[in-house]
């Protein structure tokens, strides 16, 4: 091989492997940004714990919170999937009218937001002024017209429970394929914490009745039991609160140490959830 | 003899060996011998998605058959032949692309999704199943199915394709989940990288995904004559069924293992002409 063959392939080995560093790097700041949003889930998830109505509803507009400040978006809007109706409820708008638009509902046959519901899959558009239906509707109402958006499906168990949607990056860029696979694993999380507090809320919610009987708890219960028996995530978590609180009962010494065995499980698992992560 | 034989093993008796035409030598499989001059002319190409608009300027009335499949309430499905508009504007996002490497192609709009989440995965085995007995030559499937219940029906399908010379195109989901059929053997999957030219495509050679296209802001067609510029792997696959049918409207006949030879053999990282564009 000759000088100049030498150079060269030594000039393409060099472009590789700044492409490979590069990889890296985003792929670090990614895990870094997913680290941070599971994290600030977990927070929320224990927060929400107690079911109550304005714990629901905080939960979800902390998620939107969260997702935006971690990948740096101006707006965020939560939508809902009412399996009853097939429609699309809107829960969750940052912002000054956010309120006014809680509870609204579309069918899930148009827009962004019901192409993700339908699909299943995220989407990320640069020009979303382009899109009419945005800005007669939504936009309009919330006296806020985006130009990027990146809109994900929350799924839970193969089911699309709702919709999250950032908008508008603060650095004027579009969201990337980056931006996507973090909030990717973010939304997964959050439809879990979603639908384990939409469950206690229903708990919570019966209990009430059962204590006041201002409502017929019957029914109630029956819808409850029916809403749950569906969900194995729901039954295993009652089986822990019912476990959790026969430690609680026991002597100190008891309860200490069973608090050092779950403590020893949960170490465990987070380390056993990071080794998959990297794929090693 | 062929009675004496065991099962499937008749056609390769002396009387029914078929004598075939050879592909060059892999050297000498180029993007000029591959593609060029070839529009995709006659070469059937079905879209399964939300519809295709037939008089959008993108689309300029290629499309040449219709079929749309939903399921009611009571799970009963339903089909319909007659003309039908993209809902969401995502079927003619994919078919713009297709038709810009493969202009003359013959599109077919096949319509799974709509205004409901019932009996989406049934109504998309429904449209997969109906261009497979239709002998289209290439499917594109933007979407998939995350229910592992219908992940058995999904191959079987897969593979009634592949052995009916049909090319499935599939993209792999933007989340870091399994979906169904993207990832089966019998399919090309396809997703994302952020290259411009809609002939720039890579080779994996560690699948499940084989093959990288673009779709990182990638101008599209919307509806109403829009357009839209998005991200997701739903819009590298329509890249590579384009590519495909440009392929197979030059070499018709061609099985999916060729294709896949060709494309592996004319993806840009493995072409020997590095830096060279494949666009001709």
């Amino acid at each position: 091989m000759t000088t100049k063959e030498e150079l060269e392939a030594a000039r393409r080995r060099i472009i590789v492997l700044e492409h490979e560093v590069e990889q890296l790097r985003a792929r670090n700041e990614n895990d870094g940004a997913a680290a941070q949003l599971r994290a600030q889930l977990a927070q929320l998830g224990a927060a929400s714990v107690l079911g109550a109505p304005t714990e629901h509803t905080q939960l979800l507009e902390q998620i939107v919170r969260t997702a935006n400040h971690v990948l740096r978006a101006h707006a965020g809007t939560l939508y809902l999937v009412n399996e009853n109706t097939e429609e699309l409820v809107f829960e969750v708008a940052l912002g000054e009218r956010g309120d006014m638009l809680r509870g609204t509902r579309f069918p899930i046959g148009q827009g962004i937001a019901g192409w993700v519901a339908a699909s299943g899959e995220a989407i990320a558009i640069a020009d979303v002024q382009q899109d009419p239906q945005w800005a007669t509707g939504i936009g309009q109402r919330l006296g806020y017209a985006p130009k990027t958006m990146l809109a994900m499906p929350l799924l839970l168990r193969d089911n699309v429970i709702g919709v999250l949607q950032l908008m508008d990056k603060d650095d004027g860029s579009p969201f990337s394929a980056g931006d996507m696979a973090t909030l990717g694993l973010f939304a997964q999380q959050a439809a879990v914490a979603i639908a384990q507090s939409r469950s206690l809320l229903s708990l919570s919610s019966l209990l009430r009745a059962l204590l006041t009987d201002q409502e017929n708890p019957a029914m109630q219960a029956a819808a409850f039991v029916a809403d749950t028996e569906e969900s194995a995530e729901y039954r295993d978590t009652l089986q822990l609160a019912k476990l959790l609180g026969e430690i609680a009962r026991q002597s100190d010494a008891a309860r200490r140490l069973s608090l050092q065995v779950v403590e020893a499980i949960v170490t465990y698992l987070h380390a056993q959830s990071h080794f998959e992560e990297r794929g090693d | 003899m062929s009675e004496l034989l065991p099962a499937w093993s008749w056609q390769f008796a002396p009387d029914h060996i078929q004598q075939l035409s050879p592909l060059l030598e892999l050297e000498g499989i180029t993007p000029a011998w591959a593609w060029d001059g070839s529009t995709g002319a006659g070469v059937k190409v079905a879209v399964i998605d939300s519809g295709i608009d037939n008089d959008n300027p993108a689309i300029a009335g290629h499309v040449k058959g219709y079929i749309s499949f939903f399921e009611d309430r009571e799970g009963q499905m339903h089909s319909s032949e007659e003309p039908h508009n993209d809902a969401f504007g995502h079927g003619n996002a994919c078919a713009d692309i297709i038709r810009r490497l493969a202009p003359d192609c013959d599109l077919y709009s096949i319509k799974v999704l709509g205004p409901t989440l019932s009996g989406k995965g049934t109504a998309f085995a429904a449209g997969l199943r109906w261009a497979i007995e239709h002998n289209m030559q290439v499917v594109n499937l933007s979407l998939g199915s995350t229910k592992k219940e219908y992940s058995g029906l999904f191959y079987e399908l897969a593979d009634a394709a592949y052995f009916k010379n049909i090319m499935l195109v599939t993209a792999a989901n933007n989340m870091p989940m399994t979906s169904f059929p993207s990832l089966y053997a019998a399919v090309a999957s396809v997703a994302c990288h952020e290259g411009q030219n809609p002939y720039e495509f890579y080779y994996n050679p560690s699948p499940p995904v084989e093959f990288g296209a673009p779709g990182v802001n990638v101008t599209v067609a919307w509806l109403s004559g829009q357009q839209r510029t998005v991200t997701g792997n739903s819009f590298s696959a329509p890249h590579i069924s384009g590519l495909i049918a440009k392929i197979l409207g030059k070499h018709p006949g061609l099985t999916p293992f060729q294709v896949k030879t060709i494309l592996r053999a004319t993806a840009r990282n493995v072409r020997r002409e590095r830096g060279k564009t494949n666009e001709m």
